[in-house]
């Protein structure tokens, strides 16, 4: 450190000579860094090789792998298949279940959208629960994307909504339900809230996050105007026969502590043209969601049949989520 | 006033160059561009208009012919309308066999192909895109068919009264107590529906029947935005038949208890509740107690 052109830096000359064995110059950590750099390719090399003959690379190797990772979008296709490989294989190591991670990519001409019919919406919470269910999140602290608040008859203030109601029965009387969940904004502000650009929108409109690139900040968490990220703030406990094999490495695979992850429209189910858990699971049929380039798709005749209106538009992140009463 | 300089000069004409660059490109680029770029674009301009105004007076049939094609557009169009209720739409139902057109619903669930059940071609009444309905009469009415008994065994009595045998589990609670059985069941083949104008209708087309009284509910249906889909959300569309969600004889549905609501995190609690506004001055103030 120098201050007017003056070192603060200890002599080393004039120290004790037993500091000057551990005085740590900046050649001294070069040095050292450099040897365990040496030896930690030695160790990876190895493994690396092992796998090249054919063995599965053990927790190491896949570790120093998955350190070099990229960035998703920046990944050759190779490298996608060897990422999927890591995590199935992290996922067998640590939840003890053979699970399948795909990374299906988006469809051309398609353009997600949902809509949520208020008038049917009974407070059920069953899209909560096939929510969990189907993106493996952590019971543990337990993470839930949808977030239904109970709300009182003529008001739209989401601030008076109560998101923990509990009564013997619902709907209550005097009350509505708005479920909300992360309403995939055509101009998303955590897309631009983020520092390392873990997170971003894919070409059919689903806001997506790199959970191997999150740096855990939070910044998008605070962007957010609807609430819809979650913080994993433990290592996410997860039963094993509670886990649902069949994932998407932008989607519901295991994530790991401390990373940032949300709703993806159940990217890993709407890509195979399957409905998302929540729409699956609604009793009511309140839920509709479909392809907004489609103009045959349900969706469609929502807006332009229906008395549509999105939440916290003022904020202008265009939300692709619509409600409506009918 | 002084010589110029050669160097004014110089700039004053590369400026020229430039302005004159930037308007050939312009002229070159802009959206209607004609195909020779800059070259005399008024007269050709003068040319087009005077041929179209020759065209428009010598060529009056062919003027007449653009107009009748216009209508004939208008009529598919008007076709392709879905029908106004006015018309009647349930006359055009027709009945469907007992057998009816199964056709194997099968989805993708966990990546393996299944079957789940069976689906009939749905008749839509509003022009809604092609749709199919899930088929319950089969595997899911119980005692289906209603011929085995009804009229072999016994003729059905049209008198409200409690039901017994087979039935007695049934309590007809719609319509406030307008409806009774013979409403909507009769005929001459108790395995159908009977509609309004005495149609027979199949069981399995059930939203065409409910759709006579609950006409609203029955376009959005079509539409998909009333009920339920099932399995994709593109491709063909299979929905849910109106009785799979409601009672068609206590079509009121009951109140049922939540899923748990969210814990809090640990060492948090909930938000005291959002101070409530007063009362307004007619209800503090008024003969009414305020709530």
């Amino acid at each position: 450190m120098i201050a007017n052109g003056v070192s603060h830096r200890p002599d080393p000359e004039q120290a004790a000579p037993w500091v000057r064995t551990l005085r740590t110059t900046r050649r001294w950590f070069m040095r050292r860094t450099g040897l365990a750099g040496l030896l930690a390719l030695l160790f990876g090399g190895g493994a690396l090789r092992a796998a090249a003959d054919g063995e599965a690379p053990g927790a190491l190797a896949d570790a120093f792998a998955g350190m070099f990772q990229d960035q998703y979008k920046r990944m050759s296709p190779d490298d996608v298949q060897a990422a999927l490989g890591r995590i199935q294989r992290n996922a067998l190591r640590d939840y003890d279940r053979e699970i399948e991670v795909r990374a299906d990519p988006p469809k051309p001409n398609t353009v997600y959208g949902y809509a949520i019919n208020l008038s049917k919406c009974k407070g059920y919470r069953k899209c909560v629960d096939a929510c969990v269910a189907e993106n493996n999140q952590s019971r543990d602290p337990a993470i839930e994307y949808i977030r239904v608040l109970e709300m009182d008859l003529g008001s739209l203030d989401l601030h008076g909504g109560d998101h923990h109601y509990n009564p013997d029965l619902v709907p209550r009387e005097g009350k509505f339900y708005i479920p909300m969940q992360c309403v995939q904004c055509d101009n998303p502000p955590c897309v631009k809230s983020c520092p390392v650009e873990a997170t971003w929108k894919e070409p059919d409109g689903i806001v997506v996050t790199d959970y191997d690139w999150c740096i855990g900040c939070r910044a998008c968490m605070v962007a957010c105007p609807y609430w819809a990220r979650r913080f994993n703030w433990n290592d996410p406990v997860l039963p094993s026969d509670k886990i649902n094999p069949v994932t998407h490495i932008l989607g519901n695979r295991p994530r790991p502590k401390g990373v940032v992850e949300k709703c993806t429209n159940c990217i890993q189910r709407v890509r195979r043209d399957r409905e998302p858990a929540c729409m699956e699971a609604c009793p009511t049929g309140a839920r509709i969601f479909g392809n907004l380039l489609d103009p045959e798709s349900e969706l469609r005749y929502v807006l332009e049949h229906k008395q549509v209106f999105r939440l916290k538009e003022e904020a202008g992140c265009e939300p692709k989520f619509w409600y409506f009463f009918d | 006033m002084g010589k110029p300089s050669p160097g004014l000069l110089l700039a004053a004409l590369l400026t020229l160059a430039a302005l004159v660059g930037i308007w050939g490109g312009y002229i070159a680029h802009r959206p209607s561009a004609p195909a020779g770029g800059s070259v005399a674009p008024s007269a050709d301009a003068t040319a087009d208009e005077g041929a179209d105004s020759q065209a428009g007076n010598d060529e009056g049939d062919s003027d007449g012919d653009t107009g009748a094609d216009d209508e004939g557009a208008a009529k598919a169009q008007m076709k392709s309308q879905p029908p106004a209720l006015s018309q009647a739409p349930w006359d055009q139902v027709e009945t469907v066999g007992d057998e009816g057109e199964l056709v194997e619903v099968i989805y993708n669930d966990d990546n393996e192909w299944e079957m789940v059940g069976w689906r009939v071609k749905g008749i839509g009444l509003y022009g809604a895109p092609e749709f199919y309905v899930a088929a319950r009469k089969w595997d899911d009415v119980p005692l289906f068919p209603c011929s085995d008994c009804h009229g072999t065994k016994r003729e059905p009595d049209p008198r409200p009264r409690a039901l017994t045998e087979d039935h007695e589990k049934i309590f007809v609670k719609h319509g406030n107590d307008r409806i009774w059985c013979s409403d909507c069941h009769g005929g001459k083949n108790m395995n159908f529906l009977v509609s309004r104008r005495g149609k027979p209708v199949d069981i399995d087309q059930g939203h065409v029947f409910c759709g006579e009284c609950h006409f609203a509910q029955l376009k959005d249906f079509e539409f998909g935005v009333h009920g339920r889909r099932i399995g994709f959300h593109s491709g063909p569309r299979v929905l849910r038949t109106c009785t799979e969600c409601h009672d068609a004889h206590q079509p009121q549905i009951a109140a049922i208890a939540p899923d748990p609501p969210p814990e809090f995190r640990e060492n948090l609690r909930a938000f005291a509740p959002m101070p409530k506004h007063r009362p307004p001055v007619w209800e503090r103030f008024g003969k009414g107690t305020a709530p």
